[in-house]
């Protein structure tokens, strides 16, 4: 078909804004407004986050890579054209959630890694980021740059205490047994964080083929998918935080897309 | 999953819409770059690319509205922050960036008067269109909260926070923590009766604040207005609104989760406003069970938690059809609302292509509803040359007997970069009688319009679109809305600001169809608040069928002849009583043996021929 295409470079209609329009800013319910001028309008937009905000964040990367890893493994190793979409799409969504995660960190002038978390026996966490754009820049993290101080306090958080919360999720061995915690726990049990699966669950997983790959898989993403849950749970319950408009967004997105997708992986669960 | 129709799996529904063929076999494998797909980036300087559309202004934030240190400057940022690392490779102290990405984000629109209100993240502004030229400046107001979802009724306009920082009196500070009696969460109403003193005169607290909603006017008391309001957040404290907790229905029936807020507004006292009902839509209508959108209980992963379907991300109702469309996270639903404080589901629709349903726009007839899917959530770059073309998308579905049907996918046909924030967004209907046609917005993916006339097979008749903002690093921008208004197509941009946009005939849309649509002039204008597209008896719209039944080669070229000469008669005031019967009794003819749209567009034109026959 012929396309009537009009190309204009640059704009030729730009309009100026009035300059004589107030700017209001009313009171609570009831009370009369006042006027502002634009320099106070624009510094009520701005927000500010906390220590709780950027670990949030750090470990959230984390968590999110080991999605990308287990789909890593469906592409060789899965039979079901569902699980096998179903795993294309949280791929995608957390390879792209963590480069926007990176970027919130990098352009607050914070790390990408959370130094107390220990990266041990944590693997390939940027497995299938080599097509990453640079993120090399970051310096490292003065432990105050940008932030807000009066919160500072998040001793033990980075070592992470078990949350109640995240009873059942964390330790969910998905082999249908659960064992409980012995005195010396074998690390390979241990999760990095609670949510993620543990690398002797991972290991499992590497090992199985077929349908019973599909549905370790599927359970799997189901808890690990629910340990991302629990962590924004977490976040909003700590002091001052959630308040930067950015990452309240993504808090809303994760709620909503991993509620979506740990319900149809349920519902895959019936057909593999 | 779909749980309450025939699908009883996702390989059901996956076989159902196969065997549907519309859905997925017409679909290309991937979309070829065009005239969109590489122009030169920038803020006010970006390329364009326009096809069938024009764009008439284009107006910049106003004052306070616009932040160089934020977002909308990637630039300059940039530079501040290598700056910042020069100072600590120095051994100084950088200073902190000023720098809150979303915080001035244009969102929403709605359109009132002849004056078009622009939602924004730390409040709304107004701008007047009935004046000649641009649209001016008549209002602004500052009351952070995001996401700024707007909606008007009268003097009352009503607006979405959802954000932990929103505040009772429209400030930011001294409310912190987890429970504090000075956050607000919900909807606000402000009375704009006087733009030189607009106040806030409520503020409704819901438990997952309100992330968007729908106005939906009582059905025979025009002192009363109800609100679905849709929150997709977290559940707030009990201690801080006692209404609320979270948790599965299983474990807690109280639950804020599965449910919307039916809020009702004496339009007398709207200081009164409050939650009348917390509908449990998602409910399973033979169990009850509050979490009937979901059957995966069986399998033994559950934790004593497991997220389900639990909100509507947005609703748009149809009063005059009774009928609402909820796109609810991961199903789309239709809703029985003749009770509106007890609306009840009719059908729910699931698709293995859809992420997370966004919202919903009926046709005319509210036959066909189409649902957009907001993969990635608008921050991602989801149209570059690798993505399916059915994920982001738009999925369009019939309505028979109360039940909801997928028919096909429309994405935007074409590639967007890797800077480009892209996927579907809000759109609304344009009023060309005889066809469904819809504008919508899809971020820095620009403005389509879609004719969808046949819901098995939708087409893209016109664009606009711009270059990134920043072609160095995705910056998030780009039309959050882009609706219809009398005449004309508005565009909420994210960072750019307020677009408008006209209609330019091409093959796909003649000047009568324009002419028609332009010709619809409606007072209150709420797009997630549908009423039925009337259409005056005029030349244009009878031109408008005739356009339409050439292309379709629907009406004989005889009669066509006749039918023309006879329109552009009355267009110039002279009806001849004699030739006006015979065509119109020739057209009624032709119509009882048409089918589908034709048979509708041949009964339409010929009872507006008698209706000008009849003077």
């Amino acid at each position: 078909m012929v396309r009537l295409l009009l190309l204009l470079a640059g704009v030729a209609a730009v309009c100026a804004p009035s300059e004589a329009t107030p700017i209001f800013q009313p009171g609570a319910p009831g009370q009369p407004s006042r006027e502002i001028a634009a320099d106070e309008a624009v510094a009520l937009s701005r927000s500010s986050f906390v220590e709780a905000d950027v670990i949030f964040m750090q470990h959230m990367i984390v968590h999110h890579a080991q999605a990308v890893e287990m789909v890593a493994l469906l592409e060789t190793r899965g039979a079901h054209d569902g699980v096998r979409r179903l795993g294309e799409r949280i791929a995608s969504n957390q390879a792209a959630e963590m480069e926007m995660m990176r970027t919130w960190l990098e352009q607050r002038g914070q790390a990408a890694d959370d130094p107390n978390l220990s990266h041990g026996h944590h693997h390939g966490a940027h497995a299938g980021l080599e097509d990453h754009t640079d993120h090399a820049a970051h310096h490292g993290h003065d432990g105050h740059g940008a932030r807000h101080s009066n919160h500072s306090d998040h001793a033990g958080h980075g070592s992470h205490p078990a949350h109640g919360a995240h009873g059942g999720a964390g330790e969910h061995a998905h082999h249908g047994h659960q064992t409980p915690a012995p005195v010396a726990p074998d690390p390979g049990d241990t999760p990095l964080m609670p949510g993620m699966l543990s690398p002797n669950q991972m290991a499992a997983l590497a090992a199985a083929y077929g349908s019973e790959f599909d549905r370790l898989f599927l359970e799997g993403m189901i808890v690990h998918h629910q340990g991302a849950l629990d962590m924004v749970d977490d976040l909003i319950a700590r002091p001052g935080s959630a308040q930067d408009p950015q990452l309240s967004d993504f808090l809303s997105h994760v709620v909503s897309d991993q509620s979506a997708e740990i319900l149809r992986m349920q519902s895959l669960l019936s057909d593999v | 999953m779909t749980l309450r129709s025939t699908m009883l799996s996702s390989a059901a529904a996956m076989a159902v819409l196969f065997t549907g063929a519309s859905a997925h076999a017409q679909q290309p494998r991937a979309f070829e770059p065009d005239a969109r797909t590489a122009l030169a980036g920038g803020l006010h300087d970006a390329e364009q690319a326009a096809w069938n559309l024009q764009l008439e202004h284009a107006i910049t934030p106003p004052p306070g509205f616009f932040d160089p240190d934020a977002l909308f400057y990637p630039r300059a940022f940039r530079e501040a922050m290598e700056a910042a690392a020069a100072a600590r490779e120095r051994g100084e102290e950088p200073p902190a960036p000023a720098f809150t990405p979303l915080a001035l984000s244009n969102t929403d629109l709605a359109f009132a008067g002849g004056r078009v209100i622009v939602g924004n993240y730390n409040g709304f502004n107004i701008y007047d269109a009935t004046v000649d030229g641009a649209p001016e400046l008549a209002l602004s107001v500052v009351c952070p909260g995001g996401q700024g979802d707007v909606s008007v009724h009268g003097d009352l306009l009503f607006v979405s926070v959802e954000q932990n920082r929103g505040r009772l009196d429209c400030g930011t500070s001294g409310a912190e923590g987890d429970v504090n009696p000075e956050r607000f969460r919900g909807i606000r109403i402000f009375d704009i009766s006087d733009f030189n003193a607009p106040r806030q005169v409520a503020a409704v607290q819901t438990c997952r604040g309100s992330h968007t909603h729908t106005l939906l006017p009582h059905p025979s008391d025009p002192d009363v207005l109800y609100i679905y309001n849709s929150g997709t957040s977290f559940v707030r404290e009990g201690d801080e609104l006692d209404i609320c907790s979270a948790g599965q229905p299983e474990e807690n029936p109280e639950t804020a989760l599965y449910s919307i807020d039916v809020i009702k507004v004496q339009l007398s006292a709207p200081e009164e406003a409050a939650i009348v009902n917390r509908p449990r839509i998602f409910a399973d209508r033979d169990t009850g069970e509050v979490a009937g959108l979901w059957r995966g209980g069986r399998f033994g992963v559950a934790t004593q938690r497991t997220a389900q379907t639990n909100h509507c991300h947005d609703i748009t109702v149809y009063p005059e059809l009774n009928l609402a469309a909820g796109a609810c996270s991961g199903n789309g639903i239709l809703l029985d609302i003749s009770d509106p404080e007890n609306p009840q589901r009719l059908s729910d629709l699931f698709d293995p292509d859809m992420a997370y349903w966004h919202s919903a726009t009926f046709n005319n007839t509210g036959d066909v509803v189409v649902f957009t899917d907001e993969w990635g959530g608008g921050t991602a770059p989801r149209c570059q040359a690798d993505d399916p073309v059915t994920w982001g998308a738009n999925l369009i579905a019939t309505v028979e007997d109360g039940e909801l049907t997928g028919q096909s996918f429309f994405k935007l046909p074409t590639v967007q970069g890797a800077t480009e924030n892209c996927v579907a967004h809000n759109g609304s209907l344009i009023p060309v009688p005889g066809r469904d046609i819809m504008v919508q917005s899809w971020y820095q993916g620009g403005i389509t319009v879609m004719d969808f006339t046949d819901p098995e097979n939708p087409f893209e008749i016109a664009y606009f679109d711009r270059g990134p903002v920043d072609p160095e690093g995705l910056v998030v921008a780009g039309y959050w809305s882009a609706y219809w208004y009398n005449g004309r197509i508005y565009g909420a941009e994210i960072a750019r600001g307020l677009d408008v946009l006209r209609l330019a005939p091409s093959e796909h849309l003649s000047p009568s169809e324009i002419a028609a649509a332009e010709r619809v002039i409606e007072d209150q204008v709420n797009p997630q608040t549908q009423t039925r597209i009337t259409w005056e008896d005029h030349p244009d719209v009878a031109r408008s069928y005739l356009d339409q039944l050439a292309r379709s080669e629907g009406l004989d070229a005889d009669i066509a002849g006749r039918a023309r000469e006879a329109v552009d008669q009355w267009a110039q005031g002279r009806v001849n009583a004699r030739i006006m019967d015979r065509l119109t009794r020739d057209i009624a003819r032709a119509a009882e043996s048409a089918e589908g749209r034709d048979h509708a567009r041949l009964t339409a034109l010929s009872e507006v021929l008698r209706q000008a026959r009849a003077g």
